[in-house]
């Protein structure tokens, strides 16, 4: 049989091959479903008749003038500020201590990552143990030590979203150190040597030598902590599922209820739409002004080059 | 200005001994060069001279104070790194007045200063780039101004030029001694490069295993080196070395090896004055491929194993037989480049019988004396 002599496959062909298929792959899993609730979210849905009717934008002013809506949004933008801001100092944190020279380093490096590795449902079940008024962990040290009252209840209506994000951020925490420990460890010694020669002492080396090199480590967890702390589901469902009444009800919880429980298709979809543009927003704000250095630092050395 | 001073200086990293009782005068003012191979202590010792490391035993002097538990910024020390280490995100102002931003001082002297040192290494056009946007010798030269701005009294370099390219280290070699000269200040220079040393260097102390084997000037260590490491170390080629002993043939006595016999000139076994000579030393430049007029020269015979021309010499790899041992351990020698031989020809060597060196079996210099 003659085998017909197949040309090499060009560069350029062969990059648009391989995005051709992550193309693929995201259409079918993102755009696809994305584009789907931007339908639904243009229609009034109703179950029982089988009725879709177009209403235009009508859901989503719906959406924006439901007091549950906003105050769920608002709930989330509170979550995710004490997540954001806890599990950045806390994974900055285990990163530096793990970039320290010191024995079974190598084992203490993969076992910090292990919360990240376990499903946010586990996590909550775990916290649950840790939590509960009757038999969690905290009540059965600090009861018998008199700290607190007997069957102290810790997922309060004040404290439940509090403790809702340290449940988050020991999830969360790991992966962000990880980012960060990369980022350190590519920072040459000498620099730091050279700090100390001219000067500068540990907070000096800290933000003159580590700062700069870890910003885009900064960009990429803070990113990545916000969104996930905004679309975070499971963990809310299964450890506190709103309560007490509703001081933990975050938007994707209230999304999940208009869908699967009041089949308000139309409305749940509006208000998904707040969740990604808050995201994108946030999102798009970190990028600026991460990289807002950089490009005042290139307008300086663009004017240095025409004065001198 | 200061000089600096060791005692005794030892730094051990667990069981590992990398410098061993190290003591070393270095006078106000001078360029002293340690030179040696990798390994040899040579980066530890300047680490602790700056109070990056501290030393586990001994002192270390400044200007007659001892500084082991001063902070490496207060001791008056500056530092040029291997790596360059230059800050990446600062431009190079930025970088060269860093020291002195973090000593407080205020920015007009601040100003001023930079501006003095980017006149003094001809950098004032490189002070509002970025350290990506310059080559290796500018990088290296604001690294320099760095450590110039701080005017310390002493300087320290760890093997600077040792990232660029050839061409590059030569002009650079000449900007830091040209640097010496103006600023009389006291200059430590570690490297591996024997060259660098015997250029730069008013005194090179070449260290071997956490030890100094020899302290003293260029034409010191070269023209009398006190044993065969620092004789190898030297020039390049290193000295040749022969192993053998003294011996009496045909009535006159000399240098017997396993492949020849060199008779010795009265006065030279003498004046070494023991019966352990091993080794017979001569440099590459000091043998002689034509012998017409032969002065005092004791001739042997080698077979040329290989040829290097370099344009402005040859170098010939001479061996003495033809065994697996003769082709490892050869024998180099600087001949004129229009010399004709071919790859196994015998040739006649002369060795001037005061070019030669004999060392004993422990590998200390006892010709000449």
């Amino acid at each position: 049989m003659a085998t017909k002599q197949r040309p090499y496959m060009s560069d350029a062909r062969f990059a648009l091959l391989i995005v051709a298929v992550v193309l693929a792959f995201h259409v079918i899993i993102i755009a696809m479903p994305l584009g789907y609730s931007f339908y639904l979210s243009l229609h009034e849905t109703n179950i029982i008749l089988r009725r879709s009717d177009y209403v235009g934008f009508d859901m989503w002013q719906e959406a924006l003038d439901t007091p549950e809506v906003i105050q769920a949004t608002l709930l989330s933008l509170e979550f995710a500020a004490i997540s954001v801001v806890l599990s950045f100092a806390l994974s900055l944190g285990i990163a530096v201590v793990l970039d320290l020279d010191f024995p079974l380093r190598g084992l203490l490096r993969a076992l910090v990552l292990m919360p990240w590795a376990i499903s946010e449902i586990v996590t909550a079940g775990m916290w649950t143990m840790v939590t509960d008024p009757g038999w969690g962990v905290f009540n059965g040290i600090l009861v018998p030590l008199g700290i607190v009252p007997e069957g102290f209840v810790w997922l309060n209506e004040n404290w439940a979203l509090f403790w809702l994000s340290v449940a988050f951020v020991w999830h969360i925490a790991p992966l962000g150190a990880f980012f960060f420990l990369a980022a350190l460890q590519s920072i040459p010694d000498a620099l730091y040597r050279a700090a100390r020669m001219d000067g500068a002492g540990p907070l000096a080396r800290f933000w003159y030598v580590t700062v700069p090199h870890i910003r885009y480590a900064v960009l990429i967890v803070l990113v990545v902590m916000t969104v996930d702390a905004f679309r975070q589901f499971d963990l809310v469902y299964a450890y506190t599922a709103g309560g007490p009444g509703t001081v933990t009800e975050l938007l994707p919880l209230q999304i999940y209820r208009f869908n699967f429980q009041f089949s308000q298709y139309g409305l749940a979809s509006a208000s998904s739409f707040i969740l990604i543009i808050i995201a994108t927003v946030l999102a798009t704000a970190y990028f600026f002004l991460l990289s807002r250095r950089r490009r005042v630092e290139r307008e300086v050395r663009q004017a240095a080059v025409i004065t001198g | 200005m200061a000089g600096v001073r060791l005692e005794g200086v030892t730094k051990r990293f667990g069981d590992t001994l990398a410098v061993d009782r190290l003591s070393l005068e270095i006078r106000d003012g001078e360029f002293v060069v340690l030179l040696g191979p990798s390994g040899c202590g040579k980066t530890t010792t300047l680490n602790m001279i700056a109070g990056l490391e501290v030393p586990s035993e001994g002192h270390i002097m400044l200007d007659g104070r001892r500084i082991e538990g001063v902070p490496p910024d207060k001791r008056d020390i500056a530092m040029v790194f291997q790596s360059i280490a230059l800050y990446p995100h600062m431009t190079v102002a930025q970088n060269i007045a860093f020291p002195l931003r973090m000593a407080r001082m205020a920015r007009p002297e601040i100003d001023k200063r930079v501006d003095d040192v980017a006149r003094l290494l001809h950098i004032g056009e490189l002070l509002g780039r970025h350290v990506h946007e310059l080559s290796g010798g500018q990088r290296q030269r604001v690294a320099l101004g760095r450590a110039v701005v701080r005017r310390p009294a002493v300087f320290l370099f760890d093997e600077p030029l040792s990232s660029l390219d050839a061409k590059l280290r030569v002009e650079m070699r000449i900007e830091i001694k040209k640097l010496h000269e103006r600023l009389g200040s006291t200059f430590i220079y570690v490297t591996h490069d024997q060259v660098e040393a015997l250029t730069m260097a008013d005194r090179i102390a070449v260290m071997d295993a956490g030890i100094v084997q020899q302290y003293g000037s260029p034409d010191e260590v070269y023209g009398r080196p006190s044993n065969t490491m620092v004789a190898h170390f030297l020039g390049d080629p290193g000295m040749n070395f022969v192993a053998g002993r003294i011996a009496e043939r045909n009535g006159s006595r000399g240098f017997e090896a396993a492949a020849f016999f060199l008779p010795l000139p009265e006065g030279v076994i003498e004046g070494s004055g023991a019966g352990a000579i091993k080794t017979l030393g001569i440099r590459a430049e000091n043998v002689r491929t034509e012998l017409g007029g032969a002065g005092t020269a004791g001739v042997i015979e080698g077979r040329v194993f290989a040829t290097e021309p370099v344009g402005s010499d040859l170098f010939l790899d001479i061996a003495f037989g033809d065994s697996d041992e003769a082709a490892r351990r050869l024998f180099k020698v600087r001949a004129r480049p229009e010399l004709s031989v071919r790859v196994g020809d015998t040739v006649p060597l002369g060795l001037p019988a005061d070019k030669l060196y004999l060392f004993d079996d422990a590998g200390r210099r006892v010709y000449p004396r």
